[in-house]
């Protein structure tokens, strides 16, 4: 390494830091400091006059190392960085001391103390400095291209919504047809739209789309890369078919539960789960005159705690229904609570009442009984309210049941490296800030596949998803972060803690010379430097703040 | 006399902490100016190792400071930083250090006041206990006299070598990574090269073993000579690429400049009989330490110590434990921090002849070597008799005082190189596992001088090279057809256990052997 020349340049930032902390003493003081070849003050060092001070001083003094004394990286950080880099700087040699938020500010009282403190933090700016090493941002290009995985109504709509944008899309369907759980649907909440007319619709429009690529009767077998390249390969009705692809959009659902025994399902002769009554109900087959819904079976349940959140809607949907077809019918649902969020799904349940559906709440240390030979005849209920047990006719009985994950999900949390929550279903990078986003960049989720959807939820996270894909895909590159980690292979002992722990699953143990090392992949590591700190052997540097760098400040302060 | 005012550093994270910190700013939150702030990306950054040096370093308080959990900027670094920090925590509150001294917490972008609370409150907190002792002694440290290279030649007399290179044919270290030769670091240290050594990192990848010194036809202690030539490097700031961050170096030396009590014994219970009266100490060595520093592999260094009380006991030993006992200095005399040795062999040394102690039982190796060998080649003498707990039961079966019940487990033995080569110990340990009935006992193909190390000492280089090592001794075991590895080395079985514990599952090597200490598998032995 060249012999480190820095330049150090104190700001008076007007009076917010000049009439508190001594600036003339303390550029005095930093022309003492080891290496240091320049140091001047401005009155405003993000002016145009400070900003050529910079690069002139960059010139005329040959500087290598340029340290600025002022406000606070995080508004000024990257003004400075680029003054560097106009001179010729490679601007990862900058280093900023944050005087005035941090110190000037809030030490306004004791001007002697501040001045003793800014010069500490002068000082240990410039240990820094003088460690710093160039470092250089990748630009990786990116395929023009997108994969949908999941040809449901969600998958359709997001696929749709890139190839309108005139990106190629590739959709793989497991199914030898696309529509998903749609298919298998009657009629749709709260618009009693026919939910077969509503895909059939969007099936035309995929297939007429000249950029959607559909691939039914397959599935995605292995996909390496990261944004920008995804190599993906897809078994087509057992046939490899491979292609590139910058972005991808999971959107593979969920399942609808199927109960094991319980309310006497698959002995009884009349015990449907709501999946099967839309389509007895497509096929206008007779559901009888006592029909009794029970809630919540699988769901809120001590080995599935959570809850299905859609299946009360549709509860009372095929509730009202029945009762709009034969308003002589007697409907009940037994339930726990009900899941009826937002403005018009409450309006919906209203309406259900006045149809005559009638609720009836169960609790889950008593649950409904079934009483019957060979068939349900009647259901003995504890009315919690009442408290007292009531017994009700039965011809029907319909368990309501939640949206469980894909059966896939699994293999592809893997295969995409993204994560699955406790329950199985896909998470993403953070609740509030990134819906939709995976914290493997350039993988997005949509639909039942992240928790149980309606479709018009579904619909406007396909839309998000789309749009947050087509961000990469339109700019043409992504630019990976410069401040990241690199692996010595000859310290690294392959023990895999660090690729257990990368928040980005940005490390891979690979195979090298008969053994596993580990190996950083810097397109997707996002430089949090947990990999580093976790290495027991010291085999991880994390560039821009490195243990030598962390450690010369440290030094730096006491002297 | 100027108020004293404590110096506090604080890792701050960039996007919660370090933005808070500047919020106190911009609403001008007047906070006293003992802080200087650390910035760092991620509080998942933080190193065990960055708080430890900070406070040998001098500083008065460590904060460590993050987003809250669930807020990371890298969705979880915080967590780790957490579980990073507890550890950490535990390890100073061991060495007696207040708790007040290292501080973590969670302070949010918005929360600004917090920020400037929370140094208020460190701030009167440290005005209350006092400067950190540890600024003092570190001046000390600092004006070491340097070493002449002509000096350390005449010392270890490796100019006898013969450049026969045998030393370099039997090291396992350069079997495995080529580019490592002890012949040509000696070479080079007679030719006048010895700076080059000095810098060269694979000066710390020697283990000691002694391989090469019981080879060479000339008599070059190779290991006296090298570490030699680290005290050199360790005064020019150089150390090689120490494991763990070097956190445990860094702890030795808080530790050998520490005036806190330790708070070393928490974990002895009734279960065990303990004198201050004894004539007969028990050294407890390290694993207080290692308990919190390899929980994270599994390891419970504490069963070892615990397994040779119950040895102990059990032949109407009831030994005194020092409450106050130091690291013996080991890792610090290999590394080349000659002076940490001689702070660490001073205390021991004084504790020990002050308890009047006619005889020292060591579970460890390398303190049963260096209380042995270098106390007294330092000047330390201790004048009383010591003995691994292997000899010490060897002794005791002998004698018929300890007693076993079936066993029926095929086993082998590793030698510690310390227990080993560097004190010739390779019959006692035998002679307890073939008392023990029911047991097997099978040699590996390479055992007793020839035993293969366990890839690395003194905490120095631990990379491929060691990890190979291991892997490949753990596979020789595994191929004698044992059930279970013996050792009786505690850092043995943290290096094993880290080989094994292959975090990638699929991807680590899969050895299935189950890897003892001595002591263990004796004491669950006994009827
Ligand atoms: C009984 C019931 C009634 C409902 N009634 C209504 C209603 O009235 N109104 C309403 O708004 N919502 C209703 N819903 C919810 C609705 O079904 C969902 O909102 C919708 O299906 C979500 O669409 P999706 O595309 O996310 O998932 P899905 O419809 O589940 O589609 C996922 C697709 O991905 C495919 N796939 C899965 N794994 C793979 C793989 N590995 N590779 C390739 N493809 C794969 C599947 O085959 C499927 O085609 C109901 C749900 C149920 C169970
Ligand atoms: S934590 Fe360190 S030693 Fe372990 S695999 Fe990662 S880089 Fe290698
Ligand atoms: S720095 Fe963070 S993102 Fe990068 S590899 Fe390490 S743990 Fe992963
Ligand atoms: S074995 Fe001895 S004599 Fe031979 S090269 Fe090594 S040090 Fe020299
Ligand atoms: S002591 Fe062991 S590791 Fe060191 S040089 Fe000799 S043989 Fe190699």
């Amino acid at each position: 390494m060249e012999e480190p020349r820095v330049g150090v340049f104190v700001c008076h930032c007007g009076i917010n830091i000049g009439a508190y902390v001594k600036v003339p003493d303390l550029v005095e003081y930093a022309k003492k400091l080891p290496n240091v070849v320049h140091a001047e003050r401005n009155l405003f060092t993000c002016s145009e006059e400070g900003i050529s001070a910079i690069k002139k001083a960059i010139k005329e003094h040959n500087l290598n190392r340029v340290v600025v004394a002022s406000c606070t990286p995080r508004t000024h950080e990257q003004l400075f960085r680029a003054a560097c880099e106009e001179a010729g700087l490679n601007k990862y040699l900058f280093e900023f001391v944050n005087i005035r938020d941090q110190c000037s500010w809030v030490h306004m009282r004791e001007p002697e103390k501040a001045t003793e403190k800014a010069g500490d933090l002068i000082r240990m700016g410039i240990a820094k400095a003088r460690l710093l090493e160039p470092l250089q941002e990748i630009e990786i290009k990116v395929t023009p291209a997108a994969l949908v995985i999941g040809g449901g109504v969600v998958g359709m709509e997001a696929a749709l919504n890139l190839a309108r944008q005139d990106f190629d899309v590739h959709l793989v369907e497991k199914e030898s047809e696309l529509g998903g759980t749609l298919r298998s649907i009657n009629k749709l909440f709260q618009t009693s739209e026919e939910a077969e007319k509503l895909i059939k619709t969007l099936v035309e429009q995929v297939k007429s789309h000249p950029k959607i690529y559909t691939h039914l009767s397959s599935k995605a077998k292995e996909v390496t890369g990261f944004i920008g390249n995804f190599d993906v390969n897809v078994d087509e009705k057992g046939e490899e078919c491979k292609f590139n692809v910058g972005t991808i959009i999971v959107a593979i659902g969920a399942e609808s539960l199927r109960p094991t025994g319980q309310y006497g399902y698959g002995k009884m002769t009349n015990v449907l789960t709501q999946l099967e009554l839309e389509d007895h109900m497509k096929r206008g087959e007779p559901v009888g005159e006592n029909i009794v819904m029970v809630n919540c079976v699988g769901a809120r349940v001590p080995e599935r705690t959570y809850c299905g959140r859609i299946c009360c809607m549709t509860a009372i949907k095929n509730a009202s229904l029945i009762k709009e077809s034969n308003p002589k019918a007697k409907v009940w649902i037994l339930h726990r609570d009900l899941m009826t969020y937002g403005v018009d799904f409450e309006r919906y349940y209203r309406k259900a009442m006045e149809l005559g559906v009638r609720f009836i709440r169960y609790s889950l240390e008593r649950p409904p009984e079934v009483i019957g030979e060979g068939k349900v005849e009647r259901i003995r209920v504890y009315h919690e309210l009442w408290r007292r047990e009531i017994e009700l006719p039965c011809d029907m009985l319909v368990l309501t049941t939640p949206l469980i994950p894909a059966e896939d999900s699994q293999n592809i949390s893997k295969m995409l490296k993204v994560s699955l929550d406790e329950f199985g279903f896909f998470l993403e990078a953070h609740l509030k800030l990134r819906p939709v986003e995976f914290a493997m960049d350039g993988v997005y989720v949509c639909g039942s596949a992240r928790w149980p959807t309606d479709v018009t939820e579904g619909v406007s996270q396909a839309y998000a998803a789309a749009a947050k894909a087509a961000g990469p895909l339109r700019m043409g590159y992504v630019k990976a972060e410069a401040i990241n980690a690199s692996v010595n292979e000859v310290e690294c002992t392959g023990c895999g803690l660090c690729e257990l722990l990368c928040p980005f699953q940005a490390i891979e143990l690979q195979l090298k010379r008969d053994r596993m090392v580990s190996h950083v992949n810097e397109a997707v590591c996002k430089g949090c430097g947990t990999c580093c700190a976790a290495c027991r052997s010291g085999a991880i540097t994390m560039h821009h703040f490195t243990d030598e760098q962390i450690l010369a400040q440290v030094e730096a302060l006491f002297g | 006399m100027a108020e004293f005012e404590p110096r506090i550093i604080a890792f701050a994270c960039n996007w919660c902490t370090y933005a808070a910190a500047d919020i106190a700013g911009t609403s001008r939150i007047q906070y006293p100016p003992n802080v200087r702030i650390i910035r760092v990306m991620c509080s998942g950054m933080v190193a065990p190792e960055h708080i430890s040096l900070a406070l040998e370093n001098g500083a008065d308080g460590v904060l460590v400071a993050g987003c809250h959990p669930g807020d990371c900027h890298y969705i979880s670094g915080n967590l780790k930083a957490d579980e990073r920090f507890q550890m950490v925590s535990k390890v100073v509150s061991i060495l007696g250090v207040e708790s007040q001294r290292v501080r973590l917490k969670w302070i949010a972008t918005s929360e600004g006041p917090v920020f400037a609370q929370t140094i208020k409150d460190m701030v009167n907190e440290l005005k209350e206990l006092g400067p950190s002792p540890f600024k003092e002694s570190r001046s000390a440290d600092r004006a070491r006299p340097a070493l002449a290279l002509e000096d350390m030649l005449q010392e270890t007399k490796a100019y006898y070598c013969l450049e026969c290179s045998k030393c370099t044919s039997i090291c396992p270290v350069a079997r495995y990574d080529p580019s490592y030769s002890p012949r040509a670091m000696i070479e080079n240290a007679v030719l006048g090269l010895g700076s080059e050594n000095i810098h060269d990192k694979k000066l710390f990848s020697c283990l000691a073993c002694y391989a090469c010194s019981l080879r060479c036809p000339s008599d070059v202690d190779y290991p006296a000579f090298m570490r030699r030539t680290r005290e050199m490097a360790f005064r020019s700031g150089e150390y090689g690429c120490p494991a763990h961050g070097g956190f445990l170096h860094s702890v030795t030396r808080l530790m050998s400049r520490s005036p806190y009590k330790q708070k070393r014994l928490g974990w002895l219970t009734g279960k065990y009989k303990v004198s201050d009266q004894s004539d007969t100490m028990f050294f407890v060595g390290c694993t207080p330490y290692f308990e919190p520093i390899f929980g994270y592999l599994g390891v419970r260094a504490l069963d070892i110590t615990e397994a040779s009380l119950k040895i102990l006991n059990s032949s109407g030993v009831e030994p005194m434990l020092l409450a106050d006992e130091k690291c013996c200095g080991h890792d610090a005399l290999w590394t080349g921090d000659t002076e940490t040795f001689q702070r660490l062999a001073g205390h021991n040394t004084k504790l020990i002849k002050e308890a009047g102690t006619k005889k020292i039982v060591f579970s460890c190796p390398e303190g049963y070597r260096t209380l042995k060998l270098d106390y007294p080649a330092h000047g330390f003498e201790l004048g009383c008799e010591l003995q691994h707990i292997s000899e010490f039961a060897a002794e005791k079966i002998e004698k018929g005082e300890l007693k076993f019940k079936e066993f029926s487990k095929k086993v082998t033995y590793q030698d510690p190189c310390r227990l080993g080569r560097h004190l010739g110990v390779y019959d006692s340990p035998r002679k307890v596992l073939e008392a023990i009935p029911g047991l097997e006992l099978i040699e590996m193909e390479k055992n007793r001088e020839c035993a293969l190390c366990c890839g690395t000492s003194a905490f120095t280089n631990c990379g491929l090279y060691s990890h190979e090592m291991r892997v490949d001794r753990l596979r020789e075991a595994e191929a004698s057809g044992a059930e279970i590895l013996v050792t009786s080395c505690p850092k043995c079985q943290v290096h094993f256990e880290c080989a094994m514990n292959n975090r990638s599952e699929e991807k680590g090597p899969d050895i299935d052997i189950e890897v003892v200490d001595l002591a263990n598998l004796v004491a669950g032995a006994l009827a």
